[in-house]
């Protein structure tokens, strides 16, 4: 406090505060002795004063009593003698009075004494008097006076030593007070001196203690060797002086430490750099690590390390922050540059404040110039290997630099090292690289060595085979030449049975037409006959005969009708039929059927007409009589099977386009006669047949209009015969119209000579110009039976079903006999389209089966393949099977079989469904998939596409992403929504470009992403053809092919297994098994959670944490399955939670690395199903869903 | 990494026949080859059954030439004794196994099957939105460099993920790395050319000190891991799969039953791309089409 601001030293202060507390006693001292005094004082006065008077009052009394009593006495005694003695008494009083001078003034000493004396006076000459006896009156004026006198001198007695008792109080009190007040004074100066001195050590103890402590604070400081603030005490006394050395010792133990820390850090920063570049290192991994670390530790924010190549230019080996888009200069010769001068002077070159755009180090925030640059060569033993260059956005400091001068030299030793330590490690490389080629090589050679041997071995074997089928080829050759023989002679059969035939029908004709005629004598006679009996010229007969004779005549006519049709189609098909080509005028022929036909209508009350159209030629050539006859034919019927409406007849060209079946028929050089009537029409499925003889559509048609039913036949034979065709389009209820068209000219050279066999006019295609409903084309041969189909003779019922649902799945139907003569008969019955034969039959073997099949005309051309677990094809294809398979077959081969016996035209068009807005690409794909031969529907958006969806069934969609009105994933969710499980496949096409989380819940519903590109369409066109195939084949999604069905044994426990409301997550990057797994978990009942990477399934398990069962892929990009399990173990709520590790890896071991990052269990790909459910259903046994069946 | 053909006087030593379990009169020729072929047999045998390796269908000549070289490595007396170490120690083995296997491998390598690869292939890769490439017998990992070069070139390499797998760990710690020595570069440079690469192959590796490094972004999409062809299960489904000078290794039977494993991983329509000196057998020719015959570019039938 005070002593620091007076500078004084610490022994000053010590002293001055004794001697601020001795004077203060002093003061105290001589202020109570002061004080003491006064109340001495005061007491004195009360003891001088006071105190004699009080006791001198009693002693006057006594004395003077006792004069009183002498001179009494001597009255009484009468001596005078005595009397004499009282003046001793009054003496002593006077002396008394005298002594008391003290407490009496003296005035009132004199006063008294006056008094005593005048009193005495007066006693002594009463007594003196009365001793002389003299009474009388003056004695007693005497003695009166004596007694006023001794009463006065009482008084005066009394009132002198009487003192004022007030007055004693007073000085009392008075001395009291000036107790007190010494008493206050004391205790306030000794008080007063008392905080002084306290005051003044405790401002004194303060300082010392502050100083104390801040010396020791600093002291302290300077022991942890922080020296940085010298200890402030600016105080010139000792603790000052203390401070002032600390300080000193400070400084130069910090210089000391400040150079013990220089030269640690350049030790350590040299540890740090041979740690860097310490081990097996490249160069580059030297020179980047080293540079790194010289980087980080010398803060300098760029760097580069240039060595010396062989040519002893420098080249850039590494860098620090000197990016690509910085572009380091990569090679300077020596002196070249800063760089090249610091290798040439060897030295370290120290550049500071270079311009400031002489490098600018860019950050993502911003960029700054550097502002000093060091350059230190590396050199070793005497050598300069290379230079490091670094710079700094602050000067460089001398510690830097020494640091640089102390690690070059390792620097450059280090990089050294790596670089003989890479060139040998590159020389083993190369050698046991070369080595590794040369194996490689020798392996490939011997690999073409063995491919040599193999194709040699496979040549010879080839060879054998040869020699095998030459033998067989020869064993063939003479069966061929049996058959040859064989065939020679069925040739001379069949030609003798030819000529028979011939004469057979020659002998038919003849017989037919002998018959004819001789039917027709009686029958001529008969009809005569029965004319004239109706005509009743007697008039005998009742009318009732009358109308049987009507009857009778009737009966005859049509008779006689139906035997001139027969002789005509026996004459037709036998070719007797002959051609008499002449110009026929139409307007003439017209003209007669009108007269001929218009009454027949009329009586029937039909509207007729004949017309001839503009486009008609005026003549045609042709055989007026066949022709006419067809027409006859035609407009009969017509007539006769028109109950009302009308019959029209039209004559002119073909509609063009018309397709013609005949290919010597030309549209433009033909002339057709439509005949339409609105009579019951023809239902479609009746329409083939009534072209065949003796049928009619309906049998009671026939019985309402009577008739032979040889008409069409013999009008298409006709029609035939003039080198045109007869069509028909009806349906039923809707009339008919029969279109006979003809050439215009018909030479009679190009009418071929036709034989019984020839007989096949095709019902021709169906062509654009005639309206829908006509019949498709069927081929005329058809077997009696509804559809095509295939036989199927096996004995074995269980293989033969099997194979039943492969046929039926190619769209067939079949039939399956059991044994060979059954298929024999079926064959001979119902005339298959293609036989599948087996060799061992119960009965007759396949072997008999086909060459009875061979021999019968009928059977001869239906193909039959063998199927036999019997050796055999040579055997088989010699007897003319189409093809032989040994079972066991695949799948794929009994397909093959099928396709190979079925018949084009069955195939079964698989229905696609195009959902494209753009009309070009729509169109484009629409033309391409229909030249697949798909049955090909467009929509141009999603509302028709669920649309089409909802009401037909599609076997496959092809569908653009970007529609106008839904987003496709969209329409894809709801597409699953309306079709369940028979959604059909989905093969997405789009230009879009696709993000990998949108092509993954894609995936989710498609078959195939298809993007939009040069080869696309090609590529698409594949996808769908796949699509097709595997439609045929009846095999579900190819993504199925992730898992196998099981092993077998556990299959009966396994296919009970449900797993109801199971929550189960999959977590697999591989679609195909994501698609199997969660479709055969999904159809188990289960809920199923899908993740593609490891992280998705932490997600997923994050949001659900009702998961019951993980089923975990491995191998996935970003994070693989172990490192999801861990992740997944590490949460406490998921330490139980059963995870089924899926891995395609088979090694030993891996199930042990599965269960170690926490897998419960562990299945290897492909996933064998039964395993699956097994262990699915062992895990979640006694959960919460009541699921367990 | 390699294997060295080693005819040295070991080889020719004459085993202990009792061991092989067949008493055998030492001495001709024919005897010991018999014998060595028996002790390499029971040698992959016993690899097999320890550590799942099957090597057994690899053609005998080359496993004995290898087994032999193993052996030379190791300075053990005969297989039997290398047989019970391998048995034993783990990473003996892993080393054995480099030796019994051959990883050679180089950047660009056949370029003129990468070139119609790009031609021929790519066009029609473009049509898928994701592209899983499988690079079996990926070796130290050139051929994955390459592949991701080529596919950054054809702008498709975003939208890819390469498999890059072989048996070796130690072959895949180093395609992981990505370095190699810059002593190739010039063969390098020219399959790249020839290969259809357009630009500098400079442009995606830094070089120094005869060493170069692969751009990290190339490595993005690459997954390397451990996959033995023979033993281990296909893990997806690929578009492409290249399976380089593997298959020579294999005896015809396991080459047959590795290809069906191939088709299986393949998307119908995927490619197979296979070594020059590789060739379809007549039974794998049913389920793969030719692209180029020539170039060893195959496509599953659908």
């Amino acid at each position: 406090m005070s002593g620091e601001h007076l500078g004084l030293t610490f022994r000053g202060k010590l002293i001055a505060i004794v001697a601020v507390a001795a004077a203060a006693f002093l003061v105290l001292i001589l202020t109570g002795a002061m004080l003491s005094k006064q109340v001495e004082g005061a007491l004195l006065d009360v003891q001088q004063r006071y105190l004699p008077r009080m006791e001198i009052g009693p002693r006057l009394e006594s004395r003077f009593e006792k004069l009183q009593r002498g001179l009494q006495d001597a009255v009484a005694a009468h001596d005078a003698d005595a009397l004499a003695a009282t003046h001793d008494l009054e003496a002593a009083l006077l002396e008394e009075i005298l002594a008391a001078r003290g407490a009496i003034t003296t005035g009132e000493a004199a006063v008294l004494r006056g008094a005593v004396e005048d009193y005495y006076a007066a006693a002594f000459d009463v007594s003196r008097r009365l001793l002389a006896g003299e009474t009388g009156e003056p004695l007693v004026d005497a003695m009166a006076a004596m007694q006023g006198k001794q009463t006065r001198t009482l008084d005066l007695m009394k009132t002198t030593t009487a003192f004022d008792r007030g007055q004693l109080a007073k000085a009392f009190a008075g001395a009291a007070r000036a107790q007190k007040a010494s008493n206050r004074a004391r205790l306030a100066i000794g008080v007063g001196c008392l905080l002084v001195v306290i005051a003044l050590s405790i401002g004194m103890t303060r300082g010392l203690l502050g100083a104390v402590h801040t010396l020791e604070v600093g002291f302290k400081r300077f022991g942890e060797g922080k020296f940085a603030p010298a200890i402030d005490l600016p105080s010139r006394d000792e603790l000052g002086y203390l401070a002032t050395q600390a300080n000193q010792m400070a400084t130069s133990l910090e210089r000391l430490s400040q150079e013990r820390d220089r030269l640690d850090w350049i030790e350590r920063g040299a540890n740090g750099l041979a740690e860097q570049v310490r081990g097996e290192l490249r160069p580059e991994e030297v020179a980047t690590r080293g540079l790194a670390f010289l980087a980080g530790y010398l803060q300098a924010p760029l760097g580069a390390v240039y060595v010396r190549g062989p040519d002893g230019a420098l080249r850039l080996l590494g860098h620090y922050a000197g990016g690509a888009s910085d572009a380091l200069p990569t090679s300077f010769q020596l002196g070249e540059g800063l760089v090249g001068q610091a290798a040439a002077q060897r030295d370290i070159l120290v550049v500071s404040d270079p311009p400031a755009d002489y490098w600018r180090v860019r950050s993502a925030l911003g960029d700054a110039a550097v502002r000093s640059l060091v350059l230190a060569p590396l050199v070793r033993a005497d050598r300069v290997i290379g230079v490091l260059e670094l710079a700094s956005f602050t000067p460089w400091s001398d510690r830097a630099r020494d640091m640089l001068l102390a690690v070059r030299e390792m620097f450059a030793v280090a990089l050294e090292v790596a670089r003989s330590a890479m060139a040998t490690r590159d020389l083993l490389a190369e050698t046991q690289r070369q080595a590794a080629r040369l194996a490689e090589q020798e392996e490939a050679l011997r690999v073409s060595n063995e491919e040599l041997h193999a194709q040699q071995e496979e040549l010879r074997q080839t060879n054998l085979n040869l020699s095998h089928q030459t033998d067989e080829l020869e064993a063939q050759r003479r069966v061929l030449e049996e058959q040859n023989v064989d065939l020679e002679e069925t040739r001379r059969r069949l030609e003798q049975k030819a000529v028979e035939l011939t004469t057979v029908s020659t002998y038919k004709s003849q017989f037919l037409a002998n018959m004819s005629h001789e039917l027709r004598t009686p029958l001529n006679s008969m009809l005569l006959i029965s004319n004239l009996l109706a005509e009743n010229g007697d008039k005998n007969l009742t009318a009732k005969q009358i109308e049987l004779a009507r009857t009778i005549h009737s009966a005859g006519k049509d008779l006689l009708a139906l035997i001139n049709q027969v002789l005509d189609l026996a004459k037709v098909e036998s070719g007797k039929q002959e051609v008499h080509v002449e110009e026929v005028q139409l307007g003439d022929l017209a003209a007669r059927l009108e007269r001929v036909f218009g009454p027949l209508a009329r009586d029937k009350s039909l509207g007729f007409t004949v017309e001839v159209s503009a486009d008609a030629p005026p003549r045609i050539t042709t055989d007026r009589q066949r022709l006419e006859q067809i027409l006859n034919n035609l407009l009969g019927n017509a007539i006769k099977f028109t109950a009302r409406g009308h019959v029209a007849l039209r004559i002119g060209r073909p509609p063009s386009g018309t397709r013609l079946g005949r290919e010597d028929l030309r549209v433009g050089e033909a002339v057709a006669f439509r005949v339409s009537d609105t009579g019951v029409g023809i239902a479609v499925a009746d329409q083939e047949r009534i072209f065949a003889p003796f049928e009619q559509v309906d049998t009671a048609i026939d019985r309402r209009y009577g008739g032979t039913g040889l008409g069409l036949s013999i009008a298409r034979e006709m029609t035939s015969l003039l080198g045109g065709e007869l069509r028909l389009e009806s349906a039923l209820g809707q009339g008919s119209t029969f279109t006979c068209i003809l050439p215009q000219e018909l030479s009679e050279a190009a009418t071929p000579p036709r034989t019984a066999g020839d007989l096949a006019p095709a019902l021709p295609a169906l062509s654009p110009a005639w309206p829908a409903g006509a019949p498709a084309g069927r081929p005329p041969a058809a077997s009696p039976t509804e559809e095509p189909f295939l036989l199927l003779i096996e004995d074995d019922s269980v293989f033969a079903s099997a194979f039943g649902e492969i046929i039926e799945g190619q769209g067939l139907r079949y039939r399956r006999a059991s044994d060979g003569r059954a298929g024999l008969a079926l064959a001979k019955s119902l005339r298959p389209t293609g036989i599948i034969l087996d060799v061992k039959l119960p009965d007759i073997d396949g072997w008999t089966v086909l060459r009875q099949l061979r021999d019968d005309p009928e059977t001869a051309a239906i193909p039959v393949h063998f199927v036999s677990a019997l050796e055999g094809s040579q055997h088989g294809l010699a007897l003319g099977a189409s093809g032989y398979l040994t079972k066991p077959a695949t799948r794929r081969q009994l397909i093959q079989v099928v396709e190979s016996l079925a018949p084009p035209t069955v195939e079964r068009r698989p229905r696609v469904l195009v959902v494209e807005d753009d009309a070009l690409t729509g169109e484009s794909l629409l033309q391409q998939l229909v030249g697949e031969n798909l049955d090909v529907r467009r929509v141009v958006n999603a509302e028709e596409a669920l649309r089409a969806v909802r009401a037909e069934r599609f076997g496959c969609v092809v569908l653009d992403l970007s529609l106008p009105d839904m987003d496709g994933l969209e329409l894809l969710r709801r597409l699953r929504e309306a079709c369940g499980s028979q959604m059909p496949s989905v093969v997405v096409y789009t230009a879009r470009a696709l993000s990998r989380g949108e092509v993954k819940a894609l995936e989710s519903y498609t078959e195939a992403i298809v993007l939009k590109d040069g080869s696309s369409s090609q590529r698409l066109l594949d996808e769908i053809r796949l699509f097709v195939r595997r439609l045929k084949e009846g095999l579900g999604s190819r993504r199925s092919g992730a898992l196998v069905p099981g092993s077998g044994t556990a299959t009966a426990t396994a296919a009970t297994i449900r797993l109801e409301h199971r929550k189960v997550l999959v977590v697999d990057d591989d679609m195909r098994t994501v698609y199997a797994l969660s479709a055969t978990l999904r159809a188990k009942g289960a809920e199923v959670l899908v993740a593609d990477t490891g992280q998705a399934a932490l997600d997923i398990l994050a949001a659900r944490p009702d998961v019951e069962i993980v089923l975990m892929d491995i191998m996935m990009p970003e994070m693989d399955g172990y490192e999801a399990m861990r992740r997944i173990r590490k949460v406490e709520r998921f330490h139980d939670l059963p995870i089924v590790a899926l891995t395609a890896k088979a090694m030993k071991g891996d199930d042990e690395k599965c269960r170690e990052a926490g897998a419960t269990d562990y299945l290897p790909k492909p996933v064998d199903i039964d395993r699956l459910m097994i262990m699915l259903q062992a895990r979640l046994a006694g959960g919460d869903p009541p699921a367990r069946s | 990494m390699n294997a060295k053909t080693i005819d040295g006087p070991k080889a020719d030593e004459p085993v202990d026949g009792r061991k092989a379990g067949q008493p055998v009169e030492p001495g001709t020729r024919t005897d010991r080859d018999e014998l060595e072929e028996l002790e390499v047999r029971l040698f992959l045998e016993a690899i097999h059954a320890r550590y799942g390796y099957d090597l057994r269908g690899y053609s005998m000549e080359s496993m004995r030439r290898r087994a032999r070289a193993a052996l030379a490595k190791t300075g053990l007396p005969h297989l039997g004794e290398l047989q019970h170490r391998v048995l034993a120690d783990p990473q003996l083995f892993a080393r054995v196994i480099e030796d019994l296997t051959v990883q050679v491998s180089e950047m660009f390598r056949d370029p003129s099957s990468l070139r119609t690869f790009r031609e021929r292939v790519v066009p029609v890769l473009r049509t898928y939105p994701l592209l899983n490439i499988w690079l079996s017998g990926c070796a130290t990992g050139e051929e994955a460099y390459s592949m991701a070069v080529l596919l950054v070139e054809e702008g498709l390499y975003d939208r890819c993920q390469i498999y890059a797998t072989d048996i070796s760990p130690r072959a895949l710690e180093h395609a992981k790395q990505g370095i190699y020595p810059a002593r190739h570069l010039a063969t390098y440079r020219d399959n790249y050319a020839a290969s259809g690469g357009a630009k500098e192959l400079e442009a995606y590796y830094t070089g120094a000190y005869d060493q170069i490094a692969f751009a990290a972004p190339l490595r993005q999409n690459i997954l390397f891991f451990q996959h033995n062809l023979v033993t281990d299960h296909v893990f997806a489904e690929m578009q492409v799969i290249f399976c380089r000078n593997v298959l020579i290794y294999f005896g015809a039977e396991l080459r047959d039953r590795v290809l069906d494993k191939l088709a299986q991983s393949l998307v119908p329509g995927g490619f197979l791309c296979l070594g020059s000196g590789e060739r379809l057998s007549r039974r794998s020719l049913e389920r793969f089409g030719e692209l180029s015959a020539r170039e060893r570019i195959y496509r599953l039938k659908g």
